[in-house]
This record gives C-alpha cells, structure tokens and sequence, in this order.
C-alpha cells in the first residue's frame, strides 16, 4: 500500500471536518439554533457578555475592584456613583462582579481543559485498547465516579489546601471521569465502524487511526458536553469559595462575594443580590446553549 | 393557694426530700390531717435523707416557674470538663451545672461574693483562706458536697494539669498538704506566702469549679484516673441546673436540679436551652421574632445597630477584660519586622469598620485590669515609618506576608482585608488563608515549629481568668507557653520579660507589681512587639425586654448565670 492510498482511504472516510454534507447540515442546524430559538440566542448573547467583560473587564470598571475605603463607603446602596452598591470594606460591588466574570470563566476553563484532555486521553485508550486495560481504566473512573461530585470537590480541596489553585485541581479531579465515559462510549461504538475497519485494513497505525478518524468523530460530543459543563464548572466553583476552600479574600470571586454577603443581607440586599444575579445568569446562559448546541451539533437529534 | 402549698408539701414528702420530724411540723403547721401526716411518715426514712430544701421550704414555696430561657451560641464544645476546658463555651456550660466556691459580684471585678460557699474569710495577711459550706449541699448525682469533695476536687484540678490548672496552681501547687478539711463544711487553704489574689482566682469561671469525686471516682480507668474522658461529656456539680442535653452542633439543655442548695424561691427558669446558630442573620431573626431571648457578641455591627432600634429587645454594651490582637510570628519576623507590621496597621479603619466601634485602642493589658499601664505606647498608622521599618527588617516592597483568619468570624475577614489593603499602600503582599476555628486553635496551641507557620497568626482575644496582668500576660508570652496548650503561637522569647514574670508572680505590694507591669509593657509595645494590639473589647449583650437579672461582669464573658435571670410578665 502506497502514501496515496491511504490518503485516498482518509479522504473518503465520514469525518466530521471533511464532509460537506455534514457542514451543510451543521450550518442549517446552526441557523436554527440561533435563529429559530429565542431562548439559545439570548444565551449566546449572555454568553458573549460575559466573555467580553472577562476579557476586557479590568478597562470596564468603573472602580478599582479591591479598593478600601470603609470609613465612607461601607455598605452603600445602589446609586449613580456605585450602580449595584458597596460591600463592607466600602468596594464596588459592580465592578467586583465584573472582575469575577474573569475569574469564574478562567476557572471553567483551566479546570475543563484538563479534565477534556485527560478524560480524553483516558476514553479513548480505553475504548480502543478493550480487554484489560478498558477494564483497568473503567473502575478507576468508576471509583472516582462513585462519590458524590461536589462532596469529593469538597475533600480534595480541603485536604490541599484552600486556594484557587487547589479549588481547579479539585474540580478537574471531579470532571475528568466523565469526559472518559463519554469518550469511551463513542469510541467503541466508532471503532467497528466501516471506515474505520477499512482504514485498518490498509494497514494505517494505530496512533494515527485514532488521531486522523476516531478522534475527529468525537469531538462535537466534547464541545456539547463542555459548553454544558461551563456552568456547572462554574457554579462549583462558587460553591466551594462559598463554603471557604476556594478563592480567598479579597478576590472578587462571586461564590467569595456570596459568602460575605450573607452577614448583610438583612441590611444590605444588593450585596448579595448581584453576585447572585451574575451567577445565575452564567449558569443559566451556558446551559441553554449547551442544550442548543446539542440539537445543533449532535447527529441524532438532527431530525427532531 | 393553700392547695398548691399541700400538694408541693405531699410531693416533696414523697420524693423522699423531707424527713420524719420536718414533715411532722411542716404538716401541722399547714393543718393537714393527721391520717395523711402518718402515711406520709411512713413513707419516709427516719433519719435525715438529706434535706436540702429546708431553706427552700422555710421560705415559704414560692417557685415561679419562667419555663426556657433560649441562648443563642455559636457552637458547642467537646470538653466540658471544667478542670480542663479553657473554651468559652465549656466555661458557660460550667456556670450552669457547676459552682466555685466564690465569685465575683454584679459587674465587680474585684469584690467576690459566696457562691458554693455560705461564706469565707482570710486571715490578715492572706495566708489562710476559710470556706464555710451550707448544709447539705447536693451534687447532681445524689451524693453530698462536704469539705473532703471540696478538697478532692481542687486536687483534681491541680493533679489534672490541663487547660486552666495555673489558675490554682499559682496559689495552691501541693493540695493534699495546702488544703485542709477542718470539718465537714469547713475548708481551709494554707498560702506557703501572702497571696491576695487567691480569691480573684477562686472566682475564676475557668477551673476552679467542684466536681463530684464520686462521679470520677465510678468512671475512673487505669490509663484516665481522674475520669477526664467522662467528665469531659458529663456535668456532675452542684449547680442550679443539670446537663441533661449536649450535643455539640446543636444544643446544650440544662434542667432545673430540684436539690440546689439556694433553692428555688422567686422567679426562675426551670429549663435553659443554649442552641448553635451558626448564621448571624438566622441568629438576628431569632431574637426579632422571640424565638430567642438572649445573645453575647456573635452580631455584625450593622445587627447591632439594627437590634438596638428594636423596642422589643434591650442592649446592653458594657467594657470588658478582653483585648484583641494579631500574633505575629517572632521565628520568621525580627524586631523591625514586627514593629514595621504594627505602624503598618490600620487602626482606626479597623475599630471602626471592622468592630463598629466596640474596641478601645490598649496594649496586651486592657484598662479594666489591675496593673495596666494608662500611658502604654501604642502605635499609630505610619506606612512611611512602617516601610522604613520592614525594609530594615528584611522585608522592602515587593516583599509579602501571610496572614490566617479564622473563616466563622467576620471581623477578623474584614480586619485582615483592611490589613492587605493598608500593606497594599507600600507595596507590600498580604496573603489571607481563611481556616476554621478548630485547625486555628490547633495552629496557636499546638507543638509545631513557628518555622512552619504564617508570618502573621490571625487575630486572637484573650482575656484573663481572673483580674490580674499576670495571668493576662502568662499564657501568651511566657517562653513555657510555646506549644503544648500555651497561646504563644508566635514563639516569642524575651529574656528581660521573663525575669519581669518571674518576680510579678510572686509581688509582694501593688505598687511593685504595676512598675513591673510597666515595663513588661513597654517590652511587649514598642521594643519588642510579639503582636499588634488591636484593643480592648466593648462587648454587648441583646436580650429580649421580658429577661431581666443579667448583670454583664467583665470577667465572665460570653456566659450567664441562669439562676439569677428570669422572665417578668408584661
């Protein structure tokens, strides 16, 4: 068999990338999620909103997020100076929230990336490797799976330490067992695929069957699956500031913003109101986009 | 009315609380019929089961029951063990369930008053102390509180060696010897040298209390003689009040104990509940609804402030023996370092931001204790010396710290936050690890290397067990209090400070005392920082308007004596 020839076997395999009638059908499923579903593009529009104000938040504020000044500003309600209010070290909160847009968003990002990666690498050596090693790999996630996310988030980050760094170790540790399921699933199900046995039969690597067909296929199940995550990543993260293990003071972390917000709330509602609101609105955004995104993307739902 | 009398007098017969002869007069003096006076003595032991009611009953039966008193608390304690808790919550449990044989009266931190004791006295020169016991006093299992049960207690006090045992041993280091039974309601202790502080010590509510030896004699092991393990869970005093409930999250709930040897004439409540409430704003609602009648500290100031305007509760802000300071680190940081850190830290912003005004600026010793020092050096807030300061300590900007603070308190948050931020100003990092109050405790009283901990230690209070600079001063800054349940957490060592110690303990008149006390702080302040003082602590108790009888005393903080608090009707 020539370089050609297996050239040739890859051009005719259905990947994702290279088929034209897929692209078509990602573009009009694409049309109908933004389009056709009010509810998926008020979701993108939140989404792009929040990634612009975590990429360029820090010229957006109208306040130095960490600036003190308790003496005069503690506890203030909204106003023009302060749209949605002071904390009590006198700090606006407007502009503490926008600062936490970053965190939060870096947070989903650092922690799904590796759990992608590595859930990834996992799923696939599974999938494909079968037999013992699948059955190694599977209980290994199976054990991580068997407890319960958050309480395990929680362990983790309170046996390292708290702090942020330690608060995405904690939540990646929770996340990657599922990207490994997933992935697994799809790849035993590709694997007795035609092309992919004809890719085989031509002689092509292991390593490169894998990387140039298997992995291609399952990549739009990865970003579905991620985009949903973003929230509940996020909503962790949270969570845990809340509970004091993850981002520690003074950062403007909305789950940190939370858990000081609740001595006041009796005085001072908007405190705790808009780090609620963001937080809301960001796990709100990014799961209506990742259930959009699902009818879009994914082919089985292309019918409905 | 007559009838309330006869049926308290029939019940109190056939519990077997009155003997023959008492109920004989009591009866005929109420007119009952001889036939039920017969049955009833025949119910009745002849001689004496013990009659602690008899002042109880002479007055008249006249018990109002106020039905709950509700505490609220922030958590509870896994030590009650009066001989060994220094928490403030196994002292408030102490004060229901337990007596010291004396304590401090009203709002005095000087003047103490009978309270296991009928009465005391000392000799001249304060060598010998005498307790006078009433008659039969009654321990919460049954058995009867005489001189030896004082005696036995105080030596397991000393011979237990854990937590408050200074507060005793100070004044009484060989008890079988130093403390004699005259007779069975007298005590006496022998001073081996004057000691005028040995009753402000027995007026402690850390240590001193009397515990039942029956109770720890019955629950003694090979390896735990002194039944710590049972105490620690179970109260056996003779107070008014029983543990009948104490589970650590949740509640502590005490009983009235029928038997208390004051009696029980007059208002009180027959039940106390203290319940954790863990959020202040749960804790703000209780107290506006009545859920709750009664809390110490615990508020935000802005609660404060908002409960204060309520017409249904009442305020009380009174001063107190407690300071609050940050312990800093005196392994990792030099002399400059921590002087820089004290110029360095934002007083004003704190007191007022932080604490809503309920500090004083102090030095270690609060004003309301003897041997503070009125013209003790405080520092002001000067970034510019302070930089001077920490880059002559090693420290110039760009350099950084870090700082612990206990997660459940929200001043010391904000008070680290102002810190950061006052550091912040000259470049300097501040790092806030938020930690729970346990792994803190841990940190300030545990065996591990200063080497190993943060530069700067929290924000710690302290208050002393009785009104004395000394005992202020020695749990935190002796070179013995580094590790092993001392509060020297920072490690700090002071060659001339101990010297000053040493002879301070054994003071013979006021006035060397308070020059000794003047250098100690002086060494403490501005030579030798081993923490920036914060101040002295206003403290405020909210109760609801129906409570009355709490009288705040600036020793006994964030405790009440619940017999002497009840309810009126409006």
């Amino acid at each position: 068999m020539t370089a050609a020839d297996l050239t040739n076997i890859e051009a005719m395999a259905p990947t994702l990338t290279k088929s034209r009638t897929r692209q078509g059908q990602l573009r009009r499923n694409l049309k109908r999620f933004l389009v056709d579903n009010k509810l998926n593009l008020i979701g993108a529009i939140i989404v792009a909103v929040f990634l612009f104000l975590a990429l360029f938040g820090e010229w957006l504020t109208p306040h130095d997020p960490y600036a003190v000044d308790i003496v005069n500003a503690k506890l203030l309600p909204p106003s023009t100076d302060h749209l949605m209010g002071t904390d009590e070290l006198g700090r606006d909160v407007f502009s503490r929230i926008i600062m936490g847009t970053r965190i939060s968003l870096q947070v989903a990002v650092v922690v799904l990336s590796f759990a992608v990666i590595f859930g990834t690498i996992v799923g696939l050596i599974a999938g494909y490797a079968g037999g013992l090693v699948d059955e190694i790999l599977m209980r290994l996630t199976d054990m991580f799976l068997a407890f319960p996310a958050l309480v395990l988030a929680i362990a983790i980050s309170a046996s390292l330490g708290r702090n942020l760094r330690n608060t995405m170790i904690a939540l990646a540790t929770v996340f990657w067992p599922w990207y490994a399921r997933l992935v697994r699933a799809q790849v035993l199900s590709l694997k007795e695929r035609e092309f992919v046995e004809a890719a085989r039969s031509l002689g092509m690597s292991r390593n490169r069957l894998i990387l140039k067909h298997i992995l291609p296929n399952v990549v739009a199940v990865i970003i579905i699956q991620i985009t949903i995550d973003v929230g509940y990543a996020v909503l962790a993260t949270s969570s845990l500031s809340f509970l004091g293990l993850g981002a520690q003071p003074p950062s403007p972390e909305w789950g940190t913003m939370l858990a000081s917000a609740r001595n006041y709330f009796r005085d001072a509602w908007w405190y705790m109101t808009f780090p609620g609101i963001a937080l809301t609105l960001t796990v709100f955004a990014f799961n209506v986009l990742g259930d959009g995104l699902q009818d879009a993307l994914n082919p089985r739902s292309g019918s409905r | 009315m007559a009838n309330t009398i006869t049926r308290s007098f029939v019940t109190a017969a056939l519990s077997g609380q009155l003997n023959r002869r008492q109920i004989l007069e009591r009866g005929l003096a109420l007119g009952v019929s001889t036939p039920l006076i017969a049955a009833l003595m025949k119910r009745t032991p002849a001689s004496a089961a013990p009659a602690p009611q008899s002042q109880r009953w002479r007055s008249g039966l006249q018990f109002e029951d106020n039905g709950t008193l509700n505490v609220i608390i922030s958590s509870g304690t896994n030590d009650i063990d009066p001989h060994s808790t220094y928490s403030t919550m196994g002292s408030a449990i102490a004060l229901g369930s337990y007596e010291m044989l004396v304590r401090y009266q009203g709002d005095s931190t000087e003047v103490v008053k009978p309270f296991l004791a009928e009465s005391f006295e000392a000799n001249e020169d304060n060598t010998l102390f005498t307790f006078t016991l009433p008659e039969n006093v009654l321990f919460h299992d049954g058995t009867v509180c005489d001189a030896q049960a004082v005696k036995d207690s105080m030596i397991r006090f000393r011979r237990l060696e854990m937590g408050p045992y200074i507060v005793l041993q100070r004044f009484v280091d060989d008890p079988e010897s130093q403390i004699e039974v005259v007779d069975a309601r007298t005590v006496t202790f022998s001073m081996t040298r004057p000691q005028p502080l040995f009753l402000a010590a027995m007026a402690s509510s850390y240590g001193p209390f009397v515990v039942s030896p029956a109770a720890w004699a019955e629950n003694a092991t090979e390896d735990d003689p002194w039944a710590h393990e049972f105490i620690s869970f179970n109260a056996v005093g003779t107070g008014p009040y029983r543990l009948v409930e104490n589970i650590t999250t949740e509640l502590v709930r005490f009983e009235k104990f029928d038997e208390y040897h004051r009696g029980w004439e007059g208002p009180h409540f027959s039940e106390v509940v203290m319940r954790v409430v863990n959020e202040n704003s749960t804790r703000r609602q209780l107290l506006e609804e009545g859920t709750s009648d009664a809390i110490t500290s615990l508020l935000t100031g802005e609660d404060v402030q908002a409960l204060s305007e309520n017409p249904n509760l009442t305020t009380m802000i009174y001063p107190t023996t407690r300071v609050n300071w940050a312990i800093l680190n005196a392994v990792r940081l030099g002399v400059d370092a921590r002087r820089g850190l004290s110029y360095a830290f934002p007083y004003d912003e704190v007191i007022e931001g932080s604490y809503s005004g309920m500090l004083e600026r102090s030095g270690p010793i609060p004003s309301t204790v003897r041997g503070a020092d009125p013209d003790v050096f405080l520092y002001p807030t000067d970034l510019d010396r302070a930089a001077e300061l920490l880059t002559a300590g090693g420290f110039p900007a760009g350099s950084s710290f870090d700082m612990l603070v206990v997660s459940e308190t929200v001043e010391d948050t904000i008070t680290a936050q102002l810190f950061q931020a006052s550091l912040a100003q000259i470049g300097i990092d501040l790092s806030i690890t938020e930690i729970d109050l346990a792994t803190y405790e841990e940190i300030i009283f545990g065996d591990a290397p200063a080497e190993e901990k943060e530069t700067i230690l929290g924000s710690w209070e302290w208050w002393p067990d009785y009104n004395d600079a000394h005992n202020q001063l020695a749990p935190n800054f002796l070179e013995s209090a580094i590790g092993g349940g001392g509060s020297n957490g920072g490690a700090w060592v002071n060659e001339r400070f101990e010297e000053i110690m040493a002879e301070a303990e054994v003071f013979e008149n006021e006035d060397q005392l308070l020059e000794l006390m003047k250098e100690a702080q002086q060494i403490l302040t501005e030579l030798d920082p081993p923490a920036i003082y914060y101040g002295e602590t206003l403290m405020y108790t909210i109760l609801q308007n129906d409570i009355q009888g709490f009288v705040p005393n600036p020793l006994y903080l964030e405790s009440y004596f619940f017999y002497d608090m009840y309810r009126v009707s409006e």
